[in-house]
């Protein structure tokens, strides 16, 4: 099938000092009609910028440099500016992170939703507003006639995200950018929204760029994931082959790095230090996940290895000592980059020596 | 909030878990003095410190610390970090300055800090730092019991994972214990051995973490469980469970 969104080796570039520095570097992504890709990583890693650059509203400053945009066959890159406004919104949904924060709180949620139908050139204000009604239903927001006099601060985030969702929806995309949809939300308001991005997106044929932290959450409802770090895709692959059997050493630690439910009870992987930010990207010849790699050596800080195909649908971006080393066991970690930073794993001792002092606590024995 | 009884033993991590508005946090509050019960009382070593203003309200200050949610606003950014984390010596007596800067190095020596952190400003840490910074402070006067509402739902993965091994050390290591607040199932399956499961303001279920994680009694614990995408991809993960078994139990709560 032809793909609905296509990136090409994309280069976005930032000023940094005297310089322009390589924000998102060579991206190459592909997002069917009606697939869901999932993007991961952590804050800085430069996965809400790709959300940014797809729906044209970059940042002042930075700019696309390299490489090519395709959107339901026409060029995001060369088309004129009016045109590229003209798509987010209507052709292109976006849905943002924080949706207490989305809706503007000085007007009520009918008056937005007008102004939203309005500029998708629905006529008459009877008529937008009972296409309001309908959307708000749509979304199993109850009692959606009396919502539309209410305001952000009246809602919670789990409705606010509705609303926001419903209005995403109003102009049935082609495309939903959904940035963080469920990060401020707990776990059952987050099912329930997924559950529904999930029921409409079904319904329209929407597909979807779900940007996200979680790889646990990103496996379940995404048909391929791209894991980001500092402004480029590391590895790519279908998502439930990612979350089993990643390969990235950076995806190995994103999974063992946050506790689950139901997988082994072991001490918690943790990257030293922090992801490069901007300043020091610009003086970063080789690969930019060296300084906290835990299997890096000497020829990494002068190569930057390529996104490489591995398998039929599997791009990992690292060189061939990357995939062919194993990851240390314990104790050979080298010095100064291991244990106090929890690598690498270790068993998880805490039932053994909890038993013993439970023991000895004074209220052990009152303890039903 | 009705009928919460629990016992917290000296050195137990007890995990409080449920959606917001479950009365998970008016339990912290209650625990630190700062909401007075309408009835019941909670007692610490025996000694009554239910409210503000009990008896033993003094004690409670020594004895019981809270960890902040949010670092950024729980940090003074006028003090530096020496100032900051011993700051509860203030509560118990006046100390001199190279005291209080000695027992700083050793609490920054225990959350992982490199001693010249003291001299920094809030405002000159990272998140995982200033996080750390505020853990070194709710340890100054060595209490029996922290209390924690929601320290890492705001921080990336690989820094929740640094302050959540923080957190598993403590535990190892020293004789304190720790009520941790948190929607997040699987932060409290990986550090507390006890769980209470709190529903519009009850607890509905309690018990050995891994028991209750393992085999849920109450409705509203299976549907939070369900709720958590799974690490093992085998396991078909369907959001509508969650959502819907909650719908029909209860219509009324927030959509």
């Amino acid at each position: 099938m032809k793909a609905l969104l296509e990136i090409q080796g994309v280069v976005v570039t930032a000023p940094v000092g005297g310089g322009r520095v390589a924000v998102l570097r060579d991206i190459d992504l592909s997002v069917k009609p009606g697939g869901v890709l999932g993007l991961v990583g952590e804050s800085g890693a430069g996965k809400s910028m790709i959300g940014r650059l797809v729906g044209g509203v970059l940042p002042p400053a930075f700019r696309v440099d390299r490489g090519a945009m395709i959107f339901a066959e026409r060029d995001l890159i060369g088309m004129p500016a009016a045109e590229r406004r003209g798509l987010l919104g209507r052709e292109i949904g976006f849905i943002p992170q924080q949706p207490m924060t989305s809706l503007n709180p000085v007007r009520n949620v009918g008056s937005l939703f007008d102004e939203h139908l309005a500029k998708l050139g629905v006529a008459g204000r009877a008529e937008r507003r009972a296409q309001a009604v309908a959307a708000l239903e749509a979304v199993h927001l109850p009692e959606p006639a009396s919502l539309l006099g209410r305001y952000a601060h009246e809602l919670s985030g789990g409705m606010c995200q509705r609303v926001l969702i419903a209005m995403a929806f109003a102009s049935r995309p082609k495309l939903l950018v959904a940035d963080e949809p469920t990060t401020a939300l707990d776990v059952i308001t987050q099912a329930r929204i997924v559950a529904l991005l999930g029921d409409l997106c079904r319904q329209y044929g929407t597909a979807v760029l779900f940007v996200t932290h979680d790889l646990r959450l990103a496996a379940q409802i995404c048909d391929e994931i791209a894991v980001m770090y500092a402004g480029e895709v590391v590895e790519r692959a279908p998502a439930r082959d990612l979350l089993s059997t990643p390969r990235h050493p950076y995806s190995q630690a994103l999974r063992s790095c946050s506790p689950s439910l139901d997988g082994p009870l072991a001490r918690l992987v943790s990257l030293p230090e922090h992801m490069p930010g901007l300043g020091a990207l610009a003086g970063m010849a080789g690969c930019r996940f060296a300084p906290r790699c835990p299997i890096a050596d000497h020829r990494c800080a002068g190569h930057a290895p390529p996104l490489a195909e591995t398998a039929p649908g599997r791009w990992v971006r690292a060189a061939g000592q990357c995939l062919s080393a194993a990851l240390p066991a314990r104790g050979d970690v080298p010095h100064g980059k291991g244990d106090a930073a929890g690598w690498p794993p270790r068993a998880c001792t805490r039932r053994s020596s909890r038993a013993i002092r439970c023991c000895s606590g004074r209220s052990a024995a009152s303890m039903r | 909030m009705k009928n919460v009884s629990f016992r917290l033993r000296a050195g137990e991590f007890l995990g409080i878990v449920g959606q917001s508005g479950s009365g998970k946090s008016t339990v912290a509050r209650m625990l630190l003095g700062l909401e007075v019960p309408s009835a019941g009382r909670i007692a610490l070593d025996g000694a009554d410190v239910t409210g503000r203003f009990s008896a033993h309200a003094a004690e409670r200050t020594k004895r019981i610390q809270m960890i902040f949610q949010d670092p950024q606003s729980a940090l003074n950014p006028r003090r530096r970090v020496a100032s900051i984390v011993t700051q509860p010596m203030e509560v118990i007596g006046r100390s001199a300055w190279p005291e209080r800067l000695a027992r700083a190095k050793k609490l920054l020596a225990e959350t992982g800090l490199a001693p010249e952190m003291a001299e920094r400003f809030p405002a000159q840490l990272s998140g995982g730092q200033r996080q750390r910074v505020n853990i070194a402070r709710s340890l100054c006067n060595t209490p029996r019991v922290l209390v924690a509402d929601e320290i890492v739902s705001g921080l990336d993965v690989s820094v929740q994972a640094q302050i959540l091994n923080l957190l598993a050390d403590l535990r190892d290591h020293h004789e304190i214990a720790l009520v941790l607040i948190s929607h997040d199932l699987s932060v409290v399956r990986y550090l507390c051995d006890r769980v209470i499961v709190m529903y519009r303001g009850e607890a509905v279920e309690e018990g050995e973490t891994e028991a209750v994680f393992r085999s849920p009694r109450h409705w509203y614990t299976k549907a939070l469980l369900a709720a958590v995408p799974p690490d093992d991809v085998n396991h078909v993960w369907d959001p509508h469970t969650a959502s819907s078994a909650l719908s029909r139990l209860d219509p009324a709560i927030e959509s």
